[in-house]
């Protein structure tokens, strides 16, 4: 099981339920677009699926819920077993375009705007800005966000090892502006932990640089766990 | 038509587990002796699926790990749901680590479904299931180090099957599977716990389900034991569907829960383990309780809760204090 054989299955199963999943098809010249929330209203069906494909079937996604008070609204956990492979594999160096790669284009590409998803050659999913399929995107940048630090800082890919977050799906809204308000408070709530081996003064230093959200470094090595919360509060350093 | 746990359990390893153990950072290996070894966490990496998936077999293919989370104090943690179908067969006859084969100087405890083939322990004396259609054993090691030809011969000379028909599952407790696998040991801890008391009816346990927290993961093998263990004694919760007399469960909510050791209530795990030396089989019976169990009678409609988390060991464990 590769990444993006992985993806690309997830993808056909997206492809297959549609229209009942609440998706429409676009077939190019060298591309197949699924529109799964920028003009079709897509769900939680083909959302499930596309997050399990980001992660090319190496770990575990679920809905979960977010407690706010006495209501209850819903979240993405995601358990990795390879945090790394799924940040390389999805997120390094993008932009536009997220997702994974195969021979011929993308295995699970996703974008927000239809011009670039129209260009962009293999499988496409267009989640839009606005979208359920959207906000769960976004969820996904928990992870990729963490593990990006702690590459960028020097920590080897291959001591990091398994990884667990909780991101709350930002409540949706059609206007762009509110959208994008809903998804900064969103990423303000979510909690990373990550099981790595390193030095607990190098932890203590690069946790402190994780902007948004709370990050638990969980040293295998020294059995200590440092972490930030919320605006950089930094404890066990 | 009668059913087998190990046809079951065999089933999710040739179809889930084997064709992917690359993707599960998972090992498989053939023994000399024609014994199938899974490696998940000794010399590979393993991952939360290959955790579901050793659990989902302890459980004899009747049982399933589901991941949520948890508050401990302020601190959002995963967390394993254990639910499963007839529960005392499960448990008793199936999850306990309740075989143990002495092997390099100590006793080596085995899990699942090849319990049942033959009665190997007291637990599984204590239901009726025998797995008398079983084709494959499945078992599962908390070890170390990886099984070889005379770990698996001496299980299989207790079972009465031949290790060319054997699957044994192993990880330490130093790896993301064997924190999982054994903090998903909720209800497998309350049934042990009910189970050594004679006249508890365990027949009378309609439905259960347990919860506890992903508290550590860490390297170091005893620490890990200490902790895993904790999320067990100070952070589980069992919920048990009875279906009986009330003065059936009350007769044992007094000796049932860790609380109610006093003397070593809130004290971590690892202490008490060392203490027995680092032997399982010395460990107290009373310091492997289970911290919570809901009772539902389902007879009587009354609710039994007994017990409670102790969230300042919980809280220790996962921040390394």
């Amino acid at each position: 099981m590769n990444y993006s054989k992985y993806a690309s299955d997830r993808f056909t199963d997206i492809l297959n339920a549609s229209p009942a999943n609440c998706t429409d098809i676009k077939e190019g010249a060298s591309n197949t677009v699924i529109d799964m929330g920028k003009n079709a209203q897509g769900g939680w069906t083909s959302v499930k699926l596309m997050l399990d494909a980001l992660i090319g079937g190496r770990g575990i996604i679920n809905v979960s819920r977010d407690l706010r008070g006495i209501h209850q609204f819903p979240a993405v956990e995601a358990f990795y077993d390879d945090p790394v492979g799924a940040y390389e594999e999805a997120f390094k160096g993008a932009s536009e375009v997220y997702g994974i790669k195969g021979d011929d284009g993308y295995a699970f590409g996703v974008a927000s705007c239809p011009c670039t998803a129209s260009e962009t050659k293999g499988n496409v999913a267009l989640i839009g800005k606005t979208s359920l399929a959207a906000a769960a995107f976004d969820t996904t940048f928990a992870l990729a966000d963490a593990v990006k630090l702690l590459l960028d800082n020097g920590v080897a890919a291959e001591n990091i090892m398994w990884a667990w977050s909780f991101s709350p799906i930002a409540d949706l809204a059609n206007d762009t502006d509110a959208f994008e308000a809903n998804k900064a408070k969103a990423r303000e709530r979510r909690v990373v932990s990550i099981w790595l081996r390193e030095e607990d003064e190098k932890l203590a230093d690069i946790v402190g640089k994780y902007e948004t959200g709370t990050l638990r470094l969980h040293n295998l090595v020294t059995a200590r766990t440092i972490m930030v919360e919320g605006p950089a509060v930094r404890i066990n350093c | 038509m009668g059913y087998s746990l190990n046809n079951m359990a065999a089933k999710i390893v040739e179809e889930q587990i084997i064709p992917n153990a690359e993707a599960l950072n998972c090992e498989v290996l053939k023994l000399s002796n024609g014994a199938t070894v899974i490696d998940m966490g000794i010399n590979v990496k393993g991952g939360w699926k290959a955790a579901k998936l050793f659990t989902d077999s302890c459980c004899g293919g009747m049982g399933e790990l589901v991941y949520q989370s948890m508050y401990v104090g302020k601190h959002l943690v995963p967390t394993t749901v254990i639910q499963v179908d007839k529960p005392d067969v499960t448990q008793l006859g199936s999850h306990i680590a309740g075989l143990y084969v002495p092997y390099r100087g100590k006793n080596q405890p085995i899990s699942g479904p090849l319990r049942s083939i033959v009665s190997t322990d007291h637990w599984s004396d204590r239901v009726a299931y025998r797995d008398t259609e079983a084709k494959k054993a499945v078992g599962h090691a908390q070890i170390t180090t990886l099984p070889d030809e005379e770990l698996t011969e001496l299980i299989c000379d207790r079972i009465h099957m031949s290790p060319k028909d054997l699957y044994l599952m192993a990880a330490p407790t130093s790896c993301v599977v064997g924190a999982v696998q054994i903090v998903a040991r909720n209800l497998e801890q309350a049934f042990a716990t009910t189970g050594d008391h004679l006249d508890f009816p365990v027949n009378s346990v309609v439905q259960a389900i347990g919860y506890s927290p992903v508290i550590s993961i860490e390297d170091d093998e005893i620490i890990a034991m200490g902790r895993v263990n904790d999320g067990l004694i100070y952070g589980q919760e069992s919920v048990f569907y009875m279906d009986c007399e009330d003065d059936d469960i009350l007769r044992f909510v007094d000796s049932l829960p860790m609380c109610k050791n006093e003397t070593v209530w809130g004290i971590p795990f690892e202490d008490m383990f060392r203490e027995a030396g680092s032997d399982w089989a010395k460990v107290p019976r009373d310091y492997d309780a289970p911290c919570k169990v809901n009772f539902v009678n389902i007879r009587t409609n009354h609710f039994f809760p007994i017990g409670a988390l102790h969230y300042g060991v919980l809280e220790r464990d996962f921040m390394g204090y």
